[in-house]
C-alpha cells in the first residue's frame, strides 16, 4: 500500500514536470512577482511621503496602480490553483492510489 | 534625484530606493526560475525545445514576449514621435496577418515535419549548402540583435538613473547568461511570460495617464498639432506622409515581405510555437499572441506620440539624449513619481532582457544543430550538444557585448533593426514561399536565390550609404530595399530551378515540407473557442476595425 501511495505520488509529480508542471509554475511565479511589487507599491502609496502625488496629476498612483496589481495577482493565483492541469496531476495521484489498493 | 537636460527642457527623474527595490526583486525571479529549472534540462529537446511539453498560452505570451524586445517599446515609441500613428502598420497591416498566416499555413509544416530550427527545414527541403548558408547568417542576425538589445537598455539606464553604458551592459550580460546557461530555453520561455506581464502593467498606467493629462485623443491631436500624424492611411496615395511612403510599398514592403518574413521564419519566434504540447496548440501560439499583439498597437504607439506633445523638440539636434529613441524614457520620467517609475525601468528592463536572451537561446539552438552537430562533430552524445550549447551561450553573450558597442555608430533603433530584417529575413521568406508551395524549386534554385537576395539587400544598402539612390525617409529605404531583396530572391529562384534538376529530392523526401505533397491533417481542438480559423478571424476582423478607425 504504501509503496503503491509512494508510486502514486511519483507519477504526480511526473506528470507536474512536464507540461503541466511548467504551466503550473509559471502561473504562481507571474502571481507571486505581480503580488510583490504590488504589495510594495501599495506600502509606498499609503506610507510615503505626499510629494509623490506631484507628478502625477495630484493622483496617488502608486497606490492606486499597486492596488490593482495585487487584485491581478490575487487572479492569476486562483486560476494557477484552480487550474485544470493542476487538478487532472492531483486526480491522477489520487486515482493510482486507489485503484492499487 | 535626477535631472535631465532635454534641449531648453528640464525632466526630473524621481527615483529612489523603491525603484531599485523593485528592480532587485525582478533580478531575483529571473535568477530564481533558471535554478528552478535546472534540474529538469536532461536531454537536449528539453535544452532546446522544452521537450515539447508547454500549454499554448504559455507558448503564446512567449511568442509575443520574445518579439517585445527593445523593438517594441523604444524603437515603436520613437517611431511614433518621429512618424506619427503610421507607425501602428508595423502592427496593424504588417504582424497581425502575418501571425495569421504562420498559424494556419506554416506551423502545420514545421511541427509536422519536427524540425528543430529553420535552418534544419531548409536542409530537408533544399540542401546542405543553403542551410549552412541560413545557419552563420542566422547566427550573425541573432549576435547583433542580442547587441541592440544590450546598447537600448544601456542608454536607458544612463541616462535615467545615470549608470555608465558599460555597467548597464556588463550587467545585463551576466544575468542573462546565467540563466540561459542554467535553464535553456524553457528558461528564456518563462522570462518572457513574466516580462510579458510586466511590460503590460508597467506601460499601461503611463498611456492612460498621458491621455487624461492631454484630455483625450481630441485633446491629444490638438497639442501636436500636427494633423498627418494622426492618420493611417488617408495621406498614402502619394508620399507626401511622414514616412515619405505609398500604400502600395507599405501593403507590398512592410505588410507582406518584411512581415511575412520576420514572423515565419525568424527562428526566434517560430521556436516558441516549436515548444507547445501538440499541433493544435502549436496553432493557437501565434495567434493567442495576436490579441494582445493587437493591443500594443496602442500600447507601444501612443507614448510616443505623448512625446511629441511633451517635448516637440525632440528629434531635432543631434546627440542620443535629443534622438527619439528617448520618447518612452521621457515620458516615463515625467509622469510617474518613484515606485511607478521603477516598475516601468523593470517593464524596460524584462523587455531589453528577454529580446537579448531570446536572441541568445535562438543562437545556440543554430549553432549547436546546424553548424557543430552538422559540420564539426556529427556523432557525439546528447549530453555533448547540451554542453556545447550552455558554452555556445557564453560565447554568444559576449560577442553581443562587442556588437552593442558597434549599434553606437546609428542613431535610430528602429533604422537600424529594419536594415537587418530586410537583409536576413526578407530573402529568406521568398525561399520558403517557393520551397513549400511550389514543387519544382530546385535544391540549387533555393541556393541560388538565398545567396543573390541577401547580396542585394547589402549591395542596395551600401548604394545609400553612397547616396546613389536617396528615399524620402529612412524607413522608405527599408521598404524598398525589402521589396527588391525579396524579389531577387524570389525570381533567381525561380529562373535557377527552371534550369537545374529536381531529381536530387524524390517526392517521398518532400513529403511533409512541401503543400502539394503533404496530406492535409486537421489539428484535433474539440472546443469551438480554440479553433484557429475562429481565433484568426477574430483578430483579423479587430485589426480591420482598427484600420478603419484610425484610417
Amino acid at each position: 500500500m504504501a509503496d503503491n501511495l509512494r508510486k502514486a505520488e511519483e507519477k504526480a509529480e511526473e506528470s507536474l514536470k512536464s507540461g503541466g508542471g511548467h504551466a503550473l509554475a509559471i502561473g504562481f511565479y507571474v502571481a507571486a512577482l505581480v503580488l510583490i511589487i504590488g504589495t510594495a507599491l501599495v506600502l509606498y502609496g499609503l506610507l510615503g511621503p505626499a510629494a509623490q502625488e506631484y507628478k502625477a496629476l495630484g493622483i496617488n498612483i502608486n497606490l492606486w496602480w499597486g492596488l490593482f496589481m495585487v487584485f491581478f495577482g490575487c487572479v492569476v493565483l486562483g486560476m494557477s490553483f484552480a487550474s485544470p492541469r493542476r487538478r487532472s496531476a492531483q486526480n491522477a495521484a489520487r486515482g493510482g492510489s486507489q485503484n492499487s489498493s | 534625484m535626477t535631472v535631465l537636460a532635454l534641449l531648453q527642457m528640464q525632466v526630473d527623474v524621481d527615483d529612489s530606493w523603491l525603484d531599485y527595490f523593485i528592480i532587485g526583486v525582478y533580478f531575483l525571479f529571473v535568477l530564481g526560475i533558471g535554478a528552478m529549472l535546472r534540474s529538469r534540462m536532461r536531454t537536449s529537446e528539453d535544452y532546446f525545445l522544452s521537450a515539447r511539453s508547454l500549454p499554448s498560452w504559455v507558448t503564446g505570451l512567449a511568442f509575443l514576449g520574445a518579439n517585445l524586445g527593445a523593438l517594441e517599446i523604444l524603437g515603436m515609441g520613437a517611431g511614433a514621435a518621429q512618424y506619427g500613428i503610421m507607425t501602428a502598420h508595423f502592427y496593424w497591416i504588417g504582424a497581425i496577418p502575418a501571425m495569421v498566416f504562420i498559424a494556419l499555413f506554416m506551423i502545420p509544416f514545421y511541427y509536422g515535419s519536427r524540425v528543430v530550427s529553420v535552418p534544419g527545414y531548409l536542409k530537408r527541403r533544399y540542401n546542405e549548402a543553403t542551410r549552412g548558408f541560413n545557419a552563420v547568417l542566422f547566427a550573425i542576425f541573432m549576435i547583433l540583435l542580442s547587441g541592440l538589445n544590450m546598447y537600448a537598455m544601456a542608454i536607458v539606464f544612463q541616462l535615467l538613473l545615470g549608470w555608465s553604458i558599460t555597467a548597464s551592459i556588463f550587467l545585463s550580460a551576466g544575468i542573462i547568461m546565467t540563466y540561459v546557461v542554467l535553464g535553456g530555453l524553457s528558461s528564456s520561455i518563462f522570462n518572457e511570460v513574466l516580462q510579458f506581464f510586466l511590460i503590460t502593467l508597467g506601460i499601461s498606467p503611463l498611456v492612460i495617464f498621458a491621455l487624461v493629462a492631454a484630455g483625450g485623443w481630441s485633446g491629444l491631436q490638438e497639442t501636436v498639432a500636427k494633423p498627418e500624424f494622426f492618420h493611417l492611411w488617408s495621406n498614402t496615395g502619394s508620399t507626401s506622409n511622414p514616412m515619405a511612403v505609398q500604400w502600395f510599398a507599405i501593403v507590398f514592403g512592410l505588410g507582406f515581405v518584411m512581415s511575412f518574413g520576420y514572423w515565419c521564419t525568424d527562428f526566434l519566434v517560430v521556436q516558441r510555437a516549436l515548444a507547445a504540447e501538440d499541433l493544435a496548440a502549436s496553432q493557437r501560439t501565434p495567434l493567442i499572441a495576436a490579441f494582445p499583439k493587437i493591443l500594443y498597437g496602442i500600447l507601444a504607439i501612443f507614448p510616443g506620440l505623448i512625446a511629441i506633445s511633451l517635448f516637440p523638440t525632440l528629434g531635432q539636434s543631434p546627440g542620443l539624449e535629443n534622438s527619439f529613441n528617448m520618447a518612452i524614457p521621457y515620458v516615463m520620467a515625467y509622469y510617474l513619481p518613484t515606485g511607478m517609475l521603477g516598475l516601468a525601468l523593470t517593464a524596460l528592463l524584462a523587455s531589453f532582457m528577454s529580446g537579448m536572451a531570446g536572441n541568445v537561446t535562438a543562437f545556440n539552438t543554430v549553432w549547436t544543430y546546424d553548424i557543430y552537430q552538422s559540420y564539426i562533430r556529427p556523432d557525439a552524445p546528447d549530453g555533448h550538444y547540451v554542453t556545447v550549447g550552455r558554452i555556445a551561450t557564453v560565447v554568444g553573450v559576449i560577442l553581443s557585448i562587442g556588437t552593442a558597442y558597434a549599434v553606437l555608430a546609428f542613431e535610430s533603433i528602429l533604422d537600424y533593426l529594419q536594415l537587418l530584417h530586410g537583409i536576413f529575413l526578407a530573402p529568406l521568406f521568398a525561399t520558403f514561399l517557393l520551397g513549400m508551395f511550389w514543387r519544382r524549386t530546385t535544391p540549387w534554385g533555393g541556393f541560388a536565390g538565398l545567396v543573390s537576395g541577401t547580396v542585394a539587400g547589402v549591395v542596395l544598402w551600401g548604394f545609400e550609404l553612397m547616396g546613389t539612390i536617396a528615399y524620402g525617409s529612412p524607413m522608405a529605404g527599408n521598404f524598398w530595399r525589402s521589396i527588391w531583396a525579396w524579389i531577387i530572391c524570389f525570381g533567381v529562384t525561380i529562373i535557377v530551378s527552371l534550369l537545374t534538376s529536381r531529381s536530387q529530392k524524390s517526392d517521398e523526401e518532400l513529403e511533409g515540407l512541401v503543400w502539394g505533397l503533404t496530406e492535409k491533417k486537421e489539428a484535433v481542438e474539440p472546443a469551438w473557442y480554440k479553433k484557429p480559423w475562429v481565433l484568426a478571424a477574430a483578430a483579423l476582423a479587430i485589426t480591420v476595425a482598427l484600420n478603419i478607425i484610425f484610417w
